[in-house]
């Protein structure tokens, strides 16, 4: 009896390998990669440019000078039209003879109350003149008069424009320093001892992590009732680069001291060099954050 | 890519498997393609050579230019079922209508066989496109939920609720879903034409069996 040999068909077939179109599979996935990932048909170009803005006034320097660190306040159009018109009233002719003469009479009027002065003035001078005057003499002593009462209302006049400069001035001083001080004043720091234009890097990168800290309306409500501050320190190379950084104090508000991280993290990249590699030491105050953005 | 390069790990591992599955899928879609034309283009071949020549022996010495083709597997296994009846009837006496009866269910048994296993060779790796088409959105949808309650864990710290903070997180949480779909697609769309190839092929396979068989009952009443 002969043997019956099992089906032997598997070997009849020339399957291709699969081995060899894995490799296939993979090479076309790799490809498809490359070309979503790889800009090969210039398809980027609708994409507009990245936009830098440079602040050449807030440059970091080691050792500013004294000044001011933020030149933008400053309003130059609304306080020059009251220069010119104050100029062009004192250059008159008899101004300056007179002054010594009118200055006892304006001291003791407010400068509030301008119009009720001219009045007191007026009537004294009228009442010695009338009575003790000749005919003849009246016509000089009236001109005399007129250019008397027309130079107590100038003298009257100015003393109100200056009564006005002194509010304005007292007015700036109230809204702040950064209103007071001219547009000339070199750009620096306030406490600056230094010779170099600039802020210091310090408050330089304290401003720059406090651009970039997210902070909820929540705990900037917060800081009405709560104080919250975490001290950093942070190392910068000289490209503006954070190299490493610890959060030396917590501030015990979880959210705050995350936040605060993610900032810092954020800020990774300054916008500006610095002078040198530097380690700062910055402290992040909740409410003076909150007082810079209200 | 940048999308995929910030995705957390269990988005990142997400995405590692779907694309498992597509390169999978893929050369999945390009072996059956390779071998169904094949079968198609030399079962067309191999019924003209069949219809072409009129002995069994003739035949079975051209299948070799044939080889892709399940009708040529049906033939020869048929051939060589009735080469093997006849070797023990030569040596054997016995009843000639009892002996054809049984040759006839023999070559109908080894019909059936061959077109079982021709149908399931044709049919392999079939069920990865399958369950790719079905499982990989359901995947990719789970790394963009995942990614999504990251993104929304992230919203809680940072305690912004801004375009800013929340898009990023859910659009790389949505690439995903997104390779999940480029996966499955693929794979649903070539399951259904290898589908619709395969029953085109296994009917072809009935009809020679039907053939055949009417071929070997002539051959026994020595039509």
């Amino acid at each position: 009896m002969s043997v019956v040999p099992l089906r032997q068909n598997n070997t009849f077939h020339k399957d291709p390998k699969f081995g060899r179109l894995l490799l296939v599979s993979l090479i076309a996935h790799v490809l498809v990669l490359v070309v979503f990932s790889v800009d090969l048909f210039g398809t980027k170009v609708r994409y507009k440019p990245p936009v830098y803005y440079v602040d050449l006034i807030h440059k970091p320097v080691l050792n500013p000078q004294a000044g001011r660190p933020d030149p933008r306040p400053v309003s130059k159009p609304k306080p020059e039209p009251v220069k010119p018109a104050a100029q062009t009233v004192t250059p008159a002719v008899p101004r300056e003879p007179v002054k010594p003469e009118v200055k006892p009479l304006v001291k003791p009027t407010p400068a509030a109350e301008p119009k009720p002065k001219p009045k007191p003035a007026e009537k004294p001078v009228p009442k010695p003149t009338e009575k003790p005057v000749a005919k003849p003499v009246q016509a000089k002593e009236q001109k005399l008069q007129s250019a008397l009462d027309e130079i107590r209302e100038r003298q009257a006049r100015e003393a109100e424009r200056e009564a006005l400069k002194d509010k304005l001035a007292k007015l700036r001083d109230s809204v702040g320093a950064a209103a007071t001080v001219p547009a000339d004043v070199p750009v620096g720091m306030p406490d600056g001892q230094g010779d170099e234009v600039g802020v210091s890097a310090l408050a330089f990168v304290q401003a720059f992590i406090q651009q970039n800290w997210v902070l909820s309306p929540y705990l900037l409500d917060q800081s009405r009732i709560a104080d919250f501050e975490a001290v950093a320190t942070l190392n910068y190379s000289a490209s503006g680069s954070l190299t490493s950084y610890s959060v030396d104090r917590l501030s015990g508000n979880k959210q705050f001291d995350d936040s605060l991280k993610t900032a810092i993290v954020k800020s990774r990249q300054l916008a500006q060099p610095l002078p040198k590699e530097l380690k700062l030491v910055v402290t992040f105050n909740l409410k003076d954050i909150a007082a810079a953005r209200r | 890519m940048e999308l995929v390069l910030n995705a957390g790990p269990v988005v990142k591992l997400v995405l590692l498997i779907l694309v498992y599955f597509s390169v999978v899928s893929w050369t999945i879609i390009f072996y059956k393609q390779l071998v169904i034309r094949r079968a198609i283009r030399d079962s067309d071949r191999f019924l003209d050579f069949f219809w072409s020549k009129k002995r069994f022996d003739a035949i079975s010495q051209g299948l070799d230019g044939f080889r892709q083709s399940p009708l040529t597997v049906l033939f020869r296994e048929v051939y060589r079922e009735l080469a093997q009846s006849r070797r023990q009837s030569d040596g054997q006496e016995s009843d000639n209508l009892v002996a054809d009866l049984g040759e006839q269910e023999r070559v109908a048994r080894v019909l059936r066989r061959s077109t079982t296993s021709e149908t399931h060779r044709l049919e392999k790796y079939l069920s990865f496109l399958a369950t790719t088409g079905s499982a990989a959105p359901f995947i990719g949808l789970f790394g963009t939920v995942w990614g999504i309650m990251d993104a929304f864990h992230g919203i809680g710290t940072s305690g912004s609720a801004s375009l800013a903070v929340v898009a990023p997180g859910i659009s790389e949480a949505l690439v995903a879903t997104a390779i999940g779909l480029v996966a499955a697609i693929p794979a649903v769309i070539g399951y259904n034409h290898f589908v619709n190839k395969v029953n085109v092929l296994t009917g072809e396979m009935d009809n020679f069996s039907q053939e055949m068989l009417n071929i070997v009952q002539r051959m026994s009443r020595g039509n």
